[in-house]
């Protein structure tokens, strides 16, 4: 009976899917326009993007980390942070951007810091930035997620 | 006593008989096994011919392992976008991952353990392929971090098929002339999947279109199809053509004889036993330290190819299609000249198997560097080059050594030697990586490389050893088998060649030890000459590093020491042997509970014992250690009134008692002797022993110095010096 239950619950994990909008094909509504793949820049770094058929919302700009959750909002940023939890406020932009994840409606913003890669050595550290789209609730729609990489030059803390 | 006398000789002639036939036929049975002394090899196609092989086998294994390495270089390249997909961090992916590492660590010895007993590895492979290609397709489908463990987990636990079923199944389906080339084809394939892989995701992603999950879905189908591509796959059996072929070398024709349940080894039995050749347990360190090179490799030449020299996936997953291509070109140019290497001399291809390697990685090295890219390259190609020829030959190395069916155990354990040494490097390498950088952890990771090839090579030195070992166990069990069948007398216990060691100390050299059926012999000898560890041997307690332990003719060398207790071996150890914090009837249902007897018989056993021991019935609620040292010997002894063994093994009766009370436990041991159970008399006290046997084995350091009745050995003064036969006198008669 246990081992039935335990089958069941698995199946229901892996086919929790099915009812959700998942992707199959890539979502080519996004082009890049800056930065340049894998270009190596300096700050402040300009970053621009344009999209075709966009649905009602804004946009989620997250450096160096993974997006939230598909039909998450960007407060789950702060999953886990209990000074956060505890003030209504929070998290708000400075938190976020604190955290190198950005909320805009516009198809381009200016990054004014990158955190170095600590883990690595290496003087030239390769970046990422992903964007996804948000709903006018502010959650993520979808799975679509769009990543760009860049270089940048280590700068000693 | 003129009975035992004559069954003792037709025992001795049968085992004259054995050793004759062992050393006459073993080189016929090298040959058959392959090694021939000579580089002479016939092509690839004659063999086919003349053995009627199919290639079908190794097309089909190649399908099987291309495919299982779909889902994890799917991983691999993905990773990044399956994390912005459903929003989680590369960290926790990587910790998934690192999860189904260790499921592909552990999966190979289930594997083992489900083929020991029947030949099933092909269905095996098949089931696990189909359960591998289901699972690639469900990634498709995966939403959570929940469902990413659960399908990355599963995918571990069905590849161990491969790492502990393809070799030996590969080994199985071809003639030894033959099997170099043969997992040389093999691993074609396998380097085959690394070109191959990059190539079906790139289509799937690239020219298709699809998101990762459109790709797993494309993988497993693709995986499916080539699954059912190896549904033909069929079992050859077990050492068709290497241990059989030994076999019938002492009887062309005769069928043999189904192996007897109770002396068949189990799973673990196996395992301890593979890991007593001294040649497997030389390749498993290699593959340790080997492995600290190894699997980190992957991840970090990714790192270095990206920091170093700025690629990107795509040109990345280029680079690794062409080390795949130069591990192919290896394996092409060496097929051959490995199986010449290895008819000639097998010990000479393990050493050049380790240079190779060595020579390897410090191309690895230079890779790292080689400030200019095309020589990044070309030695890097050179790296996969002589990597190439890893596969086949340590195969065949590891292998070859090792009967059959315990081919699966062996290469379960490489895999998990492999992924220890992972483990710990992939911790070195981080913290390497953290202090100088990507390109000093390519230098870095050539040292342990150079040491596990060097480490892998220097077991060339016991393989001839081991191999003539594996001959001379396959060789005694046809030939004993055969008298057997011809209605010869066997001795109840037979050890022949026993060496054993403690550690790096070698205690037993070439020890034969035989006992008759009732008959009562006493093993005589110094301090430290080795006869209780002959004792352990016997009992299971202690297992020897070459030699045989053969009770009624079957084989129990390796058999554990509780399942030998229901053979009816039962030793009564030196010192006290007894448990201190229980009372005496504790003790003695505790010996009844070792081979499971019922409530009602052991409290008969007990009783029987306490009117046999009167004095143990005064204290039969007292605990153990409080009896005096004859009553505790009583106590050990009344293991035999209830196991009532076929033979019992008595360690060191008469040290440190009085005289009269070794008197009283000598009638004792002459009443059991007497109900037909044939008893080993441990004695540092020649009198002693003497008095009471008529066959004596005389030891001294570790090699037996006599084996003839006890009044001849009363007459070797070179054997029985003046202080050994002292002290003693007053207990004649």
């Amino acid at each position: 009976m246990r081992s039935r239950l335990s089958v069941a619950c698995a199946l229901a994990a892996l086919l929790g899917a099915c009812s959700s909008n998942l992707n199959f094909r890539v979502d080519n509504r996004l082009h890049w326009d800056a930065p340049a793949v894998r270009a190596l820049v300096t700050l402040p770094l300009p970053i621009a993007w344009t999209m075709t058929d966009r649905p009602a919302g804004s946009f989620a700009v997250f450096v160096d980390r993974a997006p939230v959750r598909p039909g998450r909002t960007l407060s789950s940023v702060a999953a886990g942070d209990r000074a956060c939890r505890s003030d209504r406020s929070c998290p708000d932009a400075e938190y976020l951007s604190q955290r190198q994840v950005y909320a805009t409606n516009a198809p381009s913003m200016i990054l004014t810091h990158v955190a170095p890669l600590l883990a690595s050595k290496d003087g030239v550290q390769v970046h990422q930035v992903t964007i996804v789209l948000l709903d006018p609730s502010g959650r993520r729609i979808g799975e679509s997620a769009w990543t760009r990489e860049f270089r940048l030059r280590k700068v000693s803390l | 006593m003129s009975d035992l006398r004559a069954r003792r000789s037709d025992d001795d002639a049968a085992i004259d008989d054995v050793v004759e036939t062992r050393e006459r036929l073993r080189s016929t049975a090298r040959e058959a096994l392959g090694v021939i002394g000579d580089t002479r090899t016939r092509s690839w196609r004659e063999v086919r011919r003349t053995h009627e092989l199919s290639l079908y086998p190794i097309v089909a294994l190649g399908l099987l392992v291309i495919a299982d390495g779909f889902q994890s270089y799917g991983f691999t390249v993905l990773t990044p976008e399956i994390s912005s997909a459903l929003g989680i961090g590369v960290g926790s992916i990587a910790a998934a991952r690192a999860l189904q590492t260790f499921a592909i660590g552990v999966a190979p010895l289930p594997m083992a353990a489900l083929s020991q007993g029947k030949a099933r590895r092909a269905l095996l492979c098949i089931v696990t392929g189909l359960a591998w290609s289901l699972i690639t397709l469900f990634t498709g489908f995966v939403t959570s971090m929940l469902a990413l463990l659960a399908v990355l987990f599963l995918d571990g636990l069905s590849t161990g098929s491969v790492t502990a079923l393809h070799f030996p199944l590969i080994l199985d389906g071809h003639p030894p002339e033959a099997r170099v080339r043969a997992l040389a084809g093999y691993a074609t394939f396998q380097n085959a999947g690394q070109i191959l892989s990059p190539l079906l995701v790139g289509l799937l992603g690239g020219l298709l279109g699809f998101t990762w999950r459109g790709v797993f879905l494309g993988l497993g189908v693709t995986s499916t199809l080539m699954t059912l591509g190896a549904i033909g796959l069929r079992d050859p059996g077990f050492g068709r053509w290497d241990t059989d072929q030994v076999r019938a070398t002492v009887h062309a024709g005769e069928n043999d004889e189904l192996a007897d349940a109770e002396v068949t080894l189990g799973f673990w039995e196996i395992v301890r036993r593979v890991m007593l050749i001294p040649t497997t347990r030389r390749m498993l360190a290699g593959a340790v330290v080997f492995g600290v090179l190894l699997i980190p490799a992957q991840t970090f030449v990714s790192f270095f190819l990206e920091q170093r020299w700025n690629l990107g996936p795509g040109a990345r997953g280029v680079f690794f299609a062409y080390l795949g291509a130069t591990t192919v070109a290896g394996l092409v140019a060496y097929g051959r000249k490995g199986e010449q290497q290895f008819r000639a001399d097998p010990a000479r291809m393990v050493r050049v198997v380790g240079v190779l390697l060595a020579t390897g990685m410090v191309f690895v090295a230079l890779g790292g560097l080689s400030p200019w890219f095309p020589g990044m390259v070309v030695c890097f190609g050179i790296y996969g080059a002589l990597v190439g020829t890893l596969g086949p030959a340590l195969g065949i190395a590891l292998l070859s050594v090792i009967p059959s069916r315990m081919r699966p155990h062996a290469q379960a354990l490489f895999s998990i030697a492999l992924a220890v040494g992972g483990v710990v490097g992939a911790v070195l390498f981080s913290g390497v990586d953290t202090r100088y950088g990507i390109a000093g952890t390519m230098v870095s990771i050539a040292v342990p490389g150079v040491i596990g090839a060097l480490v892998i090579g220097s077991a060339g030195r016991w393989i001839g050893a081991d191999l003539d070992r594996m001959i001379d166990e396959i060789l005694e069990e046809e030939e004993v088998g055969r008298l057997r069948r011809a209605g010869r007398t066997l001795p109840m216990l037979a050890c022949r060649s026993i060496d054993f060691s403690y550690g790096q100390l070698q205690v037993l050299f070439d020890v034969d030890f035989t006992v008759d059926d009732g008959e009562m012999v006493a093993l005589l000898g110094v301090n430290g000459a080795g006869k209780s560890t002959l004792l352990k041997v016997i009992s299971g307690i202690g297992l020897p590093t070459r030699g045989s332990v053969r009770f009624r003719g079957k084989d129990i060398t390796y058999l554990d020491a509780e399942r030998r207790v229901r053979l009816g071996i039962t030793q009564v150890p030196g010192g006290r042997a007894v448990f201190g914090p229980m009372t005496v009837v504790e003790n003695l249902r505790s010996f009844g509970y070792t081979i499971g007897s019922d409530r009602k018989s052991l409290e008969r056993a007990v009783d029987t014992c306490l009117e046999t021991f009167p004095r143990l019935a005064e204290r039969r609620n007292s605990l153990a250690a409080t009896l005096s040292g004859g009553e505790q010997q009583m106590l050990g002894l009344s293991k035999a009134l209830i196991l009532r063994p076929q033979i019992l093994l008595i360690d060191e009766l008469s040290l440190g008692l009085a005289p009269v009370i070794v008197g009283q436990l000598l009638e004792m041991v002459r009443a059991i002797n007497s109900d037909g159970t044939a008893v080993v008399l441990v004695e540092q006290s020649v009198n002693i022993a003497l008095n009471l046997v008529h066959h004596a084995y005389f030891m001294e350091r570790g090699a037996m110095r006599f084996d003839g009745a006890s009044e001849e050995l009363l007459g070797r003064s070179d054997l029985l010096r003046a202080v050994f036969l002292t002290g003693t006198g007053d207990l004649g008669g």
